[in-house]
């Protein structure tokens, strides 16, 4: 069904009224009256406006977003070609170009001789080349050098403070510790040499006992209360010194 | 006074583990048969591989004395200590060897000055009866060629000496294990004899010395005097019943395990008793391959109450401990550290 123009400026209306009722002119409120298949659409605009606003949002496709800032930095893109152009260093003129004013200077007269075309620099050659093997890597990299630096909100400087201050007392803290530990670690080990020191003085004193031993050992001062089978033995081993120390 | 003596010359006689069969009457535990054992003597031994050469120059060592005929006067020096007072015994003796096995000994005088004539005789005589026991034990020698290279470290000082007009070399002997000793000896070049053997504390005191005076090599014998065996021992028989039915009771044995010492000899001897009469005892003889070790187990000890072991005062480098344990007596008797003694006796049981 083909409807007339009134029509067509009656949806547009409305779509551009979304997601509220249309506010209505005289004409299209008297087209509305007079046509059924518009007065349908208006007493179902209501549920069908809810109905659009409760539809998931769906996210712009990237290229877009690339699109529209492109659109929008497009000039600036000029602007750093002339700044990166005005940073590049200085290049000598061609020898042909010198050669040639030399002569014209001997010559002082005549025609100026023609000079070829200067390559462009090589860096220039292949920072274009890039752009042109990825244009969107290109466009994000001078998207966000351009974006202003932002400083950090005044919370989170006093948090990171805070921090820093409360880990310079721990690390105190932990360094007295340490301190405490080395000065009770030297006094246990003094104490512990010299009571080792002690012990070993007293041992020396003691006569000595082996507790490998499954035995208890005496050590007699004389040879009064040993058998004869061991003094004549030793008697005899000593070529007779047992006896003389007797004697 | 002569019964004093008297009872001594018995004693010595009776007892001496060594007196009685000398070189001319092999135990059945000698050297060669039991060679191969080990007695743990306290110690860990490190191995000092000295080589094959040292090998054979030790069994020439150990064999020369009783290989070689000769005849000669030696000047012997004991030197110990009684507390801190040095005390000196020196003499001059005359040995003789045929080559074969038999040997004698003569003591000829005492040089040691303060000695009275009947000491210096009583000296003599009980010389003559230590014979067997001087000529098995008490000189340096090479008594088991195994152990002397896990103990003994033999240093030769490279110097050429003039013994009696004879070359000679110098070697030390030093102990590596155990209580540090040490011997220097010169050894004869022809002939493989000590001529010389100088015994120290590793401090370098002055223990002993033995040093041939004259030296005849094959000479004529025919007026020596031969010695004899006069003890009550006998070899000990090896199989363990065997050896318990000829003593009375099972002996005990040093535990072979590769320590120190090894086993020269097992023989039965029978000693006087305490209350009169006579006691059988088993008497192994061990050495770490110079020096020696007797240990005795005499059976069972009605009057022992408890597990002690007494340990006399040293008499030169001689040490003694003796004790009952587990209701047993024991002797142990050697040229070795006090430790070493007890090591021996613990390892028996």
């Amino acid at each position: 069904m083909q409807h007339p123009a009134p029509c067509e400026r009656l949806q547009l209306a409305m779509v551009d009224a979304l997601p509220s009722t249309p506010h209505l002119t005289g004409e299209l409120r008297e087209h509305v009256l007079a046509c059924a298949a518009c007065a349908r659409v208006v007493r179902a605009w209501p549920a069908a406006s809810r109905a659009l606003a409760e539809l998931p949002r769906r996210a712009a496709p990237s290229e877009l977003d690339s699109a529209v800032v492109a659109a929008f930095h497009g000039g600036a893109r000029t602007d750093r070609a002339l700044r990166a152009l005005g940073e590049l260093a200085r290049l000598s003129p061609p020898a042909e170009l010198a050669q040639a004013l030399e002569g014209l200077a001997r010559e002082s007269a005549g025609p100026v001789p023609q000079l070829g075309r200067a390559p462009a620099p090589r860096v220039l050659d292949r920072l274009v080349d890039e752009e042109l093997q990825d244009p969107s890597k290109a466009l994000v990299r001078r998207h966000v050098g351009g974006l202003a630096r932002l400083e950090a909100p005044a919370a989170l400087r006093e948090r990171v403070a805070g921090d820093f201050a409360r880990a310079q007392q721990d690390s105190r803290a932990r360094l007295a510790l340490r301190q405490v530990f080395r000065r009770r670690l030297e006094l246990a080990l003094g104490a512990a040499a010299l009571f080792a020191l002690f012990v070993g003085l007293w041992a020396l004193q003691r006569e000595p006992v082996s507790p490998a031993r499954p035995f208890r050992v005496e050590h007699a001062a004389n040879f009064g209360a040993f058998s004869p089978l061991s003094r004549g033995m030793l008697d005899t081993a000593s070529s007779g010194m047992l006896g003389s120390q007797r004697s | 006074m002569k019964a004093s003596l008297r009872t001594l010359l018995a004693l010595c006689l009776a007892t001496l583990a060594g007196c009685g069969g000398g070189l001319d009457a092999q135990p059945a535990g000698s050297a060669a048969e039991v060679g191969s054992k080990a007695v743990d003597g306290g110690a860990s031994a490190p191995v000092h591989p000295t080589g094959a050469a040292n090998a054979q120059f030790l069994r020439r060592l150990q064999s020369a004395r009783v290989t070689v005929a000769h005849r000669g006067v030696r000047r012997v020096e004991q030197h110990w200590k009684i507390g801190d007072q040095a005390q000196e015994l020196s003499y001059r003796e005359q040995v003789a060897s045929d080559g074969a096995g038999r040997f004698a000994i003569e003591a000829l005088e005492q040089l040691s000055a303060g000695s009275d004539s009947a000491a210096a005789d009583t000296f003599l005589l009980l010389h003559q009866a230590r014979a067997g026991f001087t000529w098995r034990y008490r000189d340096f020698a090479v008594r088991d060629v195994e152990a002397f290279l896990l103990n003994y470290d033999l240093i030769p000082l490279g110097s050429l000496t003039v013994v009696l007009g004879r070359a000679c070399d110098e070697y030390f002997v030093q102990r590596s294990v155990g209580h540090a000793v040490r011997y220097s000896i010169a050894v004869d070049r022809e002939t493989g004899l000590v001529l010389r053997a100088r015994h120290e504390t590793a401090a370098g005191e002055l223990l002993g010395l033995v040093e041939y005076e004259s030296l005849e090599l094959a000479p004529d014998l025919s007026a020596v005097v031969w010695h004899t065996p006069v003890t009550l021992e006998e070899p000990l028989e090896r199989e363990p019943s065997a050896a318990a039915q000829q003593l009375g009771f099972r002996p005990r044995l040093p535990r072979n395990d590769g320590g120190v010492f090894r086993l020269m000899e097992a023989q039965a001897i029978t000693a006087p008793a305490p209350d009169g009469g006579e006691q059988s005892w088993a008497k192994h003889t061990l050495t770490d391959g110079v020096e020696v070790l007797f240990f005795l187990h005499g059976g069972s000890d009605p009057s022992a109450r408890e597990d002690v072991v007494r340990v006399a005062p040293p008499v030169g480098p001689w040490n003694t401990a003796e004790g009952s344990l587990r209701g047993e007596k024991f002797t142990c008797i050697g040229r070795v550290s006090v430790d070493e003694l007890l090591d021996v006796i613990a390892s028996t049981l």
